[in-house]
């Protein structure tokens, strides 16, 4: 049988994939005190593209990516395809793995080495798979109450401690609209919201085919829209410049927290909302690749688990030398090969079951 | 069964992995409590050549001394100084000192000597952004006319920690009496981003026999012999330190960055006498127009509200006219010193006072054109002053009790 | 004899019931049976058999068999033996004259018990003896009368003692599963309430009573609860704790998935809710299922408080659990790995405490916590007297002992002694002991790795805990799979009027998950697999099954 996962579940897991390191990090600051407006541009467009996937799904509510990859290209370039995309969400948690440890060792795990936190994070990410992808999103919907919580939270003590000052956001748009277009270009139309190509592996297990991408695509839009508050907050609480010249900007921003002297250095707490995005978004691309693999081959899905595990540990650790060699890498993928799985492969399939669907509908009804 | 002896088998692998890593990891991060040296503040002097440029004094909190039960009775804080090239030489060179690992995720204060600052502090910025273990509520000094050193060495007498102290007064005094208000790292940083100014950072100094001050000795006396003050208001321009602003200007100055709570106005009554006031809040708006590029003008409109704390002669408290005329009077104080503090910002050709933000804010097409000048269009715009005061109450008499009061 | 013996002892050790034997025990020579029993049951001296001549025209032999010490001797004596005697000689020409035969007779026409059966079969004639029935034999006929005399010595009904309440009823089940039964029995006169009965252990034939109303039970439920405990096989059941650990979906865990409890009125109360209980004799421990985690926050006092009181105590109660597993750890992770965000007053005075203490602030903490498990476990163990001589020497004395010694800070004695104090707030012992186990996990996880280690043991946890099922039902319900429905009595508890106490039974059905799959063991938990095979061409789309879930429903 089957499992279905309710709706709640999905938005949950939607929206903490979406989240994930994007929270953390500074994301669209190419387009300076605006970045808030060009995530907020780019969530609109991962609507747009995510309403592409929607449409394969709703042609085949029961296939994954994989699934109807095959059956729209035929065998011979189908398993290639879907050998590809098993490769890119392997790729992608290897990277988000690296990402995440990294990141973890530059805030607060100065000394430990790499090897050893990305090793636990793999393990804890295993062992949530293995027992299956529906404790997966169950597990997500309670964090995400936790991460709202922990935002919540955080914010209110910003306020508190008076370091919000709206008119670092100010004036909007003074260079016009050329940076956020370029900073959209150039990172917010792929990252993160292009990363839910891994989501139709997930889709068919979603418990209500009409509703379901909708209830996913409310999800990308509450995630951008908390993304692109996110980075408002930080710009007005620590201006432009420096959120622009620190990998983790949400740290220092937090570290402003300052009540009566009790209640400071919270950014522990960001160190936990990072930890857990990491988490579910390696879990997701892992989750992908294996729901890929096991309707490939047919192996039970299990079995490929450990070592899929490994492959990902070792993608991550011969990823790159160090940090920055890794975003030049990520940046260099981004602009290059990802568009094609997200995009371009996605294109031919809509096109194709278009086709495909308007020459049998006469015929069946 | 067979399944379920199976799964039993990969959760003891599990585990076993799990145990085989832990094993193999030690604690790298983990420090004991015990084998820290907290360090509560920071001074930075600036060394005699380019080798020890950097002297860096950390003031390290003896806990046994502050609230164990095995306090040895001696200095509750001590003192390390390193120096180096680069302000991580310098602070490994202190840390090489300390028996423990230099702690500074709990630094309170930063004083920079005025001669280093006059030099230029960027070089010290990057570090204290950087370091992880920093926090970014660091409130930042500048020593005036001393040593750093001599900030960090000065025992005080409420709080033990003498940085603590220090917080507490600039606490203290920018919530009531005082035009000094808190600056922290971050401030620092974008103060010195700011386009054709710098940061206003607050100024300490310590008064008295400093010769002193670092013994017990300092606190046997029931008048302390040396005291650590924050006086003065250091006007930055990018990095490097340009002048001080003192007494009226200073006040002005944190007037204009809408920095006050409470400060105290002393008015001179047309009969020689004075009346003091407490202004309780400030509201300040800045406008600026650019018709003419070159010459912007700004005009800052103030409204403030205050109470009588203290009125000693015989002025009919009670009568609206007379409130009205010390309203304008405050209001006339507020203006000089608003007006001291522009006038003599614009002699240092510092706009620490943020009207080029304000600029920025109003017009950003002009503003581009003309904000690699900003500094020197600043020294010559035009600022218009408004002020207005407002007397809430008088406190809880309304006339001053007179000396036989002719009836 | 000794033949015989010795076949009866391999018949023992094999695995089929050791009451078995070859060839008929049950005869319709009396001597002959009676010697069979006596051989059976090894010569037992509390075995009495009483043989009497029936008078009347029906001249026969009888035996009334019984074991003394676990009938009720005056039962047997007045009701069995008396009334044999005394009736049977009263019978006239009609009672003669009707065609019954005599076991018959004596069923219909003598016998003062209440429960009074003809049994043929050997080894329940046997299980009736040794459950302390008397067993009526006759002379010339292969059956025997099973007369129902069972007594011997049982507690009384007294108060509680594993779980106390200021106010409520203050009875408490007992070791008797008849007793037990008539406690739940009096609270719901209900002829919806379903009462079942079997014998589980092979050797024990231990009394087994099942529980539920019938239509606000999940009948599927009930199904898989009769599945699970017919599929026992084990020798004896001595406490419910056999049972709960035998049917229980998941022996992996320290989550208990089954309630246990000694108070009638928390069994009525979950029987109203839909729930199913499992009576074991010989414990007044009753089992629960299903049992979600919510529900082990729950107390029999609950219900008799004001609601808004209640949520407060409820609140405690689950930050107790958190205190109680994340207490240790957070002092751990908090004193070495992130020192900075411990306010710098408090600092000072923890590391006054900690500068002449030898040990890390983790080895002080398992120390700590060990000493405390000792304990405890010492204080259970101990005899009541003695338990507060240990208490007091063991917190008091001991705690301050070791800080004036300089061996653990003050700090550390604190946290411990409010995780102890955290672990007795929750009202299920069973949880509370899944706590303090968990507890230890994360303070190792914390003296490694910081708060990374214990926000990644915390989804670990979490994610477990979502893998858990207690008979189809997930385990975090209403939690996750969110039910906003549910949310009535989780955190909140609303008031009566607000949970629709007059609802039917379909209703009461539909405020609680219904379980969709039953399972007995966590392989529908897997991730699906999605195989080639069963990828129809559904172009065109289907409606998904809708789940049980309020959320699917919306």
């Amino acid at each position: 049988m089957n499992i279905r996962i309710g709706l709640i579940q999905f938005f949950s897991i939607t929206l903490l994939f979406e989240l994930g390191t994007a929270l953390v990090v500074n994301l669209g600051l190419e387009a300076g005190k605006d970045a808030w407006l060009s995530i907020l541009t780019g969530t609109v467009i991962g609507v747009i593209v995510f309403m592409g996937y929607a449409y394969l799904y709703w042609t085949y509510p029961k296939l994954t990516l994989t699934g109807y990859t095959r059956k729209l290209l035929g065998k011979y370039i189908g398993i290639p395809v879907s050998l590809l995309y098993i490769i890119l969400f392997l790729n992608l948690a290897g990277r988000d793995l690296r990402d995440g440890s990294t990141m973890l060792a530059m805030a607060t795990m100065h000394n430990t080495p790499l090897f050893i936190i990305s090793t636990l994070m793999i393990l804890s990410v295993a062992y949530v798979l293995h027992k299956g992808v529906e404790v997966l999103t169950r597990t997500s919907l309670v964090f995400t109450f936790i991460v709202l919580l922990i935002g919540i939270f955080c914010t209110l003590l910003l306020m508190l401690s008076g370091s919000i000052h709206l008119h670092r956001l100010l004036p909007v748009m003074e260079d016009g609209l050329r940076p956020i277009a370029a900073a959209v270009l150039q990172q917010n139309y792929m990252f993160p919201f292009g990363e839910m190509i891994s989501f139709t592996m997930l889709m068919p297990y979603l418990s209500n085919v009409k509703k379901g991408p909708w209830v996913i695509a409310a999800a990308i839009l509450t995630s951008g829209l908390l993304l692109s508050f996110t980075m408002a907050l930080n710009i007005s609480v620590l201006g432009a410049d420096i959120v622009s010249r620190a990998p983790l900007p949400l740290m220092p921003v937090i570290s402003k927290i300052s009540l009566s002297d009790f209640i400071q250095r919270v950014d522990v707490f960001v160190v936990m909302v990072l930890i857990i995005g990491v988490f579910f978004k390696i879990a997701v691309f892992f989750a992908a690749a294996m729901i890929g693999i096991s309707e490939l081959f047919g192996l039970p899905y299990r079995r490929m688990l450990y070592p899929s595990a490994l492959i990902i540990l070792f993608t991550s650790m011969l990823d790159a030398r160090n940090f920055t060699e890794h975003l030049e890498e990520g940046g260099r993928l981004l602009y290059r090969v990802y568009p094609i799985f997200v995009l371009l492969i996605p294109a031919i399939l809509m096109v194709l079951a278009a086709i495909r669907h308007h020459r049998s509908a006469p015929r069946s009804g | 069964m067979k399944t379920r002896a199976k799964a039993a088998f990969s959760v003891l692998l599990v585990c076993l992995q799990l145990m085989f890593f832990l094993s193999l990891t030690g604690c790298w991060d983990s420090v004991e409590l015990n084998r820290r040296a907290i360090v509560s503040g920071v001074a930075i002097d600036r060394g005699p050549n380019e080798e020890q440029k950097y002297v860096i004094s950390f003031q390290i909190i003896v806990a046994d001394e502050i609230s164990g039960e095995n306090s040895r009775g001696v200095s509750p804080v001590t003192l390390y100084t390193g120096r180096g090239r680069t302000m991580f030489e310098a602070l490994a060179n202190a840390s090489r000192q300390t028996a423990r690992f230099l702690s500074l995720g709990h630094v309170r204060v930063l004083v920079i000597s005025e001669a280093f600052a006059r030099e230029g502090i960027k070089g010290i910025m990057d570090v204290l952004e950087r370091e992880s273990d920093m926090r970014l509520t660091t409130l930042f000094f500048i020593s005036k006319g001393q040593p750093a050193i001599d900030c960090m060495s000065t025992l005080t007498v409420f709080g033990k920690i003498p940085s603590n102290d220090l917080v507490e007064k600039l606490e203290t005094t920018s919530k009531q009496f005082g035009y000094s208000y808190k600056m922290e790292v971050d401030d620092v940083i974008r103060g010195i981003q700011t386009i054709g100014g710098g940061p206003l950072i607050n100024g300490v100094y310590v008064s008295g026999a400093r010769s002193k001050a670092d013994t017990k000795k300092n606190l046997e006396t029931i008048e302390p012999q040396a005291i650590i003050r924050i006086k003065g208001l250091a006007v930055f321009k990018d990095d490097k330190l340009k002048g001080w602003l003192e007494g009226e200007a200073a006040a002005g100055a944190a007037l204009i960055r809408n920095k006050i709570k409470h400060l105290p106005v002393i008015i001179k009554m047309k009969d020689g006498s004075y009346v003091s006031c407490n202004v309780y809040q400030s509201q300040v708006h800045i406008k600026a127009e650019l018709t003419d590029p070159e010459h912007p003008v700004f005009s800052v409109r103030i409204t403030q509200q205050a109470a009588i704390k203290e009125s000693s002669n015989d002025l009919e408290l009670t009568d609206p006219q007379v409130l009205k005329d010390i309203s304008v009077k405050i209001a006339e104080v507020t203006h000089q010193q608003l007006e001291t503090a522009i006038v003599s910002t614009q002699k240092l050709k510092s706009d620490v006072l943020g009207f080029g933000e304000v600029l920025e804010r109003s017009h950003p097409r002009g503003w581009k054109k003309i904000r690699d000048r900003w500094s020197r269009i600043y020294a010559t715009s035009r600022i218009e002053i408004a002020t207005e005061a407002v007397i809430r109450h008088t406190d809880m008499r309304t006339d001053s009790f007179q000396v036989n009061k002719p009836e | 004899m000794n033949i015989k013996r010795s076949a009866s002892r391999k018949a023992g050790t094999g695995e089929s019931a050791s009451l078995e034997y070859s060839g008929p025990k049950l005869t319709d020579n009396l001597q002959q049976t009676l010697e069979n029993i006596v051989t059976e049951l090894g010569d037992a001296p509390d075995l009495k058999i009483r043989r009497v001549r029936l008078s009347g025209d029906r001249n026969v032999l009888a035996a009334a068999v019984h074991l003394s010490e676990l009938a009720d001797t005056t039962a047997v004596n007045e009701f069995v033996i008396g009334s044999l005697l005394d009736q049977t000689g009263e019978w006239n020409a009609d009672t003669s004259a009707s065609a019954d035969t005599l076991p018959e007779l004596i069923l219909s026409h003598a016998l003062n018990v209440g429960e009074a059966v003809l049994q043929e079969d050997w080894k329940e004639i046997m299980l009736a003896i040794l459950s302390g029935d008397t067993a009526i034999l006759l002379e010339g006929y292969s059956v025997s009368i099973v007369c129902q005399t069972k007594g011997g010595e049982s507690r009384q009904v007294s108060e509680s003692t594993a779980q106390l309440v200021v106010r409520g009823s203050k009875d408490s089940f007992v070791e008797s599963v008849a007793t037990n039964v008539s406690l739940i029995r009096r609270r719901i006169k209900s002829s919806k309430l379903r009462l079942e009965y079997m014998q589980i252990g092979t050797v024990t034939r231990t009394h087994v009573a099942l529980m539920f109303i019938q239509e606000t039970a999940d009948a599927d439920q009930v199904d898989e609860v009769r599945r699970r405990l017919a599929k026992i096989s084990i020798d004896g059941i001595l406490e419910s704790g056999y049972i709960e650990e035998l049917i229980q979906d998941k022996t992996f865990t320290p989550f208990p998935t089954i309630y246990n409890t000694e108070r009638p009125d928390v069994v009525a109360g979950n029987l109203l809710e839909g729930r199913i209980i499992v009576i074991v004799d010989g414990t007044p421990f009753v089992l629960i299922l299903p049992a979600v985690f919510t529900q082990f926050f729950q107390s029999a006092e609950d219900y008799s408080q004001r609601f808004d009181i209640v949520i407060l105590m409820r609140l405690i109660r689950y930050i107790s659990f958190i205190v109680l597993i994340l207490g240790p750890s957070i002092y751990v992770a908090l004193t070495t790995y992130h020192y900075e965000m411990i306010p710098t007053t408090l600092l000072i005075n923890l590391l006054a405490q900690r500068e002449n203490v030898p040990f890390p602030a983790f080895v002080e903490a398992m120390l700590m916590e060990i000493t405390f498990e000792i304990l405890r476990e010492a204080g259970v163990r101990m005899p009541r007297v003695i338990g507060q001589t240990v208490s007091v020497v063991g917190a008091l004395i001991l705690g301050q002992a070791v800080v004036e010694a300089g061996i653990i800070t003050p700090i550390m004695v604190i946290v411990v002694a409010l995780t102890g104090i955290a672990s007795f707030a929750i009202p299920a012992y069973n949880l509370a002991i899944a706590g303090r186990i968990i507890r230890f996990g994360f303070t190792l996880l914390a003296g490694m790795f910081g708060f990374y280690g214990v926000t990644l043991g915390l989804i670990v946890l979490v994610a477990h805990m979502n893998s858990l099922r207690s008979f189809g039902i997930p385990y975090l319900f209403p939690f996750v799979p969110l039910s906003v429905k549910g949310q009535k009595d989780t955190i909140l508890r609303l008031p009566l009027w607000a949970m629709k106490p007059h609802r039917s039974p379909q209703e009461a059905r539909e405020d609680r998950p219904a379980g969709t799959k039953v399972t007995s063991g966590h392989k529908e938990n897997l991730a699906p697999q999605i195989r080639r095979k069963s990828d129809g061409d559904t172009a065109g789309g289907e409606v998904g099954q809708e789940g049980g879930w309020d959320e699917n429903k919306s």
